[in-house]
């Protein structure tokens, strides 16, 4: 690789996949988080990503979404390359103004939903629909009122987020990520911070959602979910990819001893 | 025996001092507007976490902070023509002096209130496509100005009170005339208790508003 120059995707790399991972290794001091993980989500597959805390799960999200820099590797959405480092870390991708303009097309759903306190669930909404992509305050109110909708929140519009409960703030946060049109979307143990009564109404709109055919990766505790909803599971651990696979072989019969490990003190609590 | 107060000398000349009220206004509104502007600044360069940015900063702030208003004021007048060559009418003096005051103390306040929204903030403001200004402006400042509104009721109280400290250097303010009346008519007890007076009448109104302000503001906010 030439120091310092732009390399054009290699579509060839992805295979037709709409999110591929190659080879991406992150580390936060001296801590190794990724190492040298490959991951390739095809057109919509739901993907989960299931694993002891501290396996990296989370962080690949936050690689794929651009919130975090990679050490080396490369990710790519939908053939376009939004991050890449070669073996030195000199970095090669896409410039800035084009990457802000990819990240709308990657929807991120988080743990703690990230709501803006100071504005109305419509407002949450249609903020970006405005401020990024320049649509009329009409047209976005439009959209953003059918994205809460489809979350079965019309009736919340001009509600609050403190006056929602953790289940509702979580389905206003999906909105606003769909309204967005989106090619992937990412969700991160969206359902970790939620009272047990509330994790049911936002998976069932993840449900739904990847019923719609939308390409999702979910890093989740939710097994039953995995199960039912996954076309994959993945297990991580310590950074890496141990083993992969359909939920039914998975969790039925893993391949990896440290696999069968974890589900057995999962699904035993 | 008793002091014999002689409020009536002060009505006579009344009209003469609240004449200060507005080189009064003008330089604590100016110095204030300097301050915010300046502040801001040094809160949001302070944010990025750069050494060679954050040193040269923070030396700027301690020297304001820590020094009394007085000495800055005077040796800005007096010294920066030394040193600079730089003319500066007494007025000017006044008024950058105290900006530069306010803004090493505001900048405080706002770095305090900038840190007080979580990452989580921005992190969804990015991930959404927002650049850093749209969410500087949108999405953060809007909730730290809340949380900064009393501290910054009280800066504003504080500028306006320094502003007294240009009749030093011979700006025609409230206190100065106050003082130059009070020299005539030896009636200092007098005229410096009208001016406090005075003082009280344009400060404490910040109190209420700031209240009001954050009643306003909380409308939505987390609880």
């Amino acid at each position: 690789m030439k120091t310092g120059d732009q390399v054009a995707p290699q579509p060839s790399e992805c295979g037709g996949k709409m999110v591929v991972v190659v080879d991406v290794s992150k580390s936060f001091r001296r801590t190794q988080v990724l190492n040298k993980v490959t991951l390739r989500v095809a057109k919509s597959e739901t993907v989960v990503i299931i694993g002891p805390s501290g396996a990296g799960k989370s962080t690949m999200l936050r690689c794929i979404c651009q919130l975090e820099e990679i050490d080396c590797g490369r990710i790519y959405v939908d053939g376009v390359l939004l991050d890449g480092r070669d073996q030195r870390g000199k970095p090669m991708r896409a410039p800035k103004a084009q990457l802000r303009l990819l990240r709308g097309e990657i929807g991120m759903v988080f743990q703690l939903f990230n709501l803006f306190p100071h504005m109305s669930a419509l407002d949450n909404v249609r903020e970006a629909l405005v401020t990024v992509k320049g649509m009329r305050r009409i047209e976005a109110q439009e959209l953003a009122t059918a994205e809460l909708a489809r979350v079965g929140l019309a009736d919340k519009l001009e509600s609050f987020p403190a006056k929602l409960s953790g289940g509702q703030q979580q389905r206003v946060a999906i909105a606003r990520a769909l309204a967005m049109q989106p090619k992937v979307m990412l969700f991160d143990e969206v359902t970790s911070a939620l009272d047990p009564e509330l994790v049911g109404e936002v998976l069932n709109v993840m449900r739904a959602l990847a019923a719609d055919g939308m390409t999702m990766i979910v890093v989740s505790h939710e097994m039953d979910f995995a199960r039912d909803v996954a076309d994959r599971v993945v297990f991580m651990e310590r950074g890496n990819i141990v083993e992969e696979g359909p939920p039914s072989k998975i969790f039925a019969s893993p391949n990896e001893e440290r696999t069968r490990t974890f589900l057995h003190s999962v699904l035993t609590r | 025996m008793g002091y014999q107060w002689r409020f009536d000398v002060v009505w006579k000349y009344l009209p003469f001092i609240l004449g200060g009220l507005g080189i009064t206004f003008a330089v604590s509104g100016i110095g204030l507007l300097i301050g915010i502007v300046v502040g801001l600044v040094v809160a949001m360069l302070r944010m990025q976490r750069k050494k060679w940015l954050e040193i040269p900063i923070m030396i700027y702030q301690d020297f304001f902070r820590t020094t009394p208003p007085l000495v800055q004021l005077v040796w800005v007048y007096y010294c920066i023509p030394v040193l600079g060559g730089i003319e500066l009418s007494a007025f000017w003096a006044g008024t950058l002096t105290l900006g530069a005051n306010t803004g090493a103390f505001l900048g405080e306040v706002f770095r305090a209130g900038l840190l007080s929204i979580p990452p989580g903030q921005k992190e969804a403001a990015k991930v959404l496509g927002l650049t850093y200004a749209q969410t500087m402006r949108r999405i953060v400042l809007p909730q730290a100005m809340v949380r900064m509104l009393p501290p910054l009721g009280s800066e504003v109280i504080s500028t306006i009170k320094f502003s007294s400290l240009v009749s030093v250097i011979a700006v025609t303010d409230l206190l100065q005339r106050a003082q130059y009346m009070a020299a005539v008519t030896y009636r200092p007890l007098e005229f410096l208790t009208v001016v406090a007076i005075i003082y009280f009448v344009i400060t404490y109104p910040f109190s209420p508003l700031v209240l009001w302000l954050q009643r306003r503001a909380g409308v939505g906010d987390h609880v």
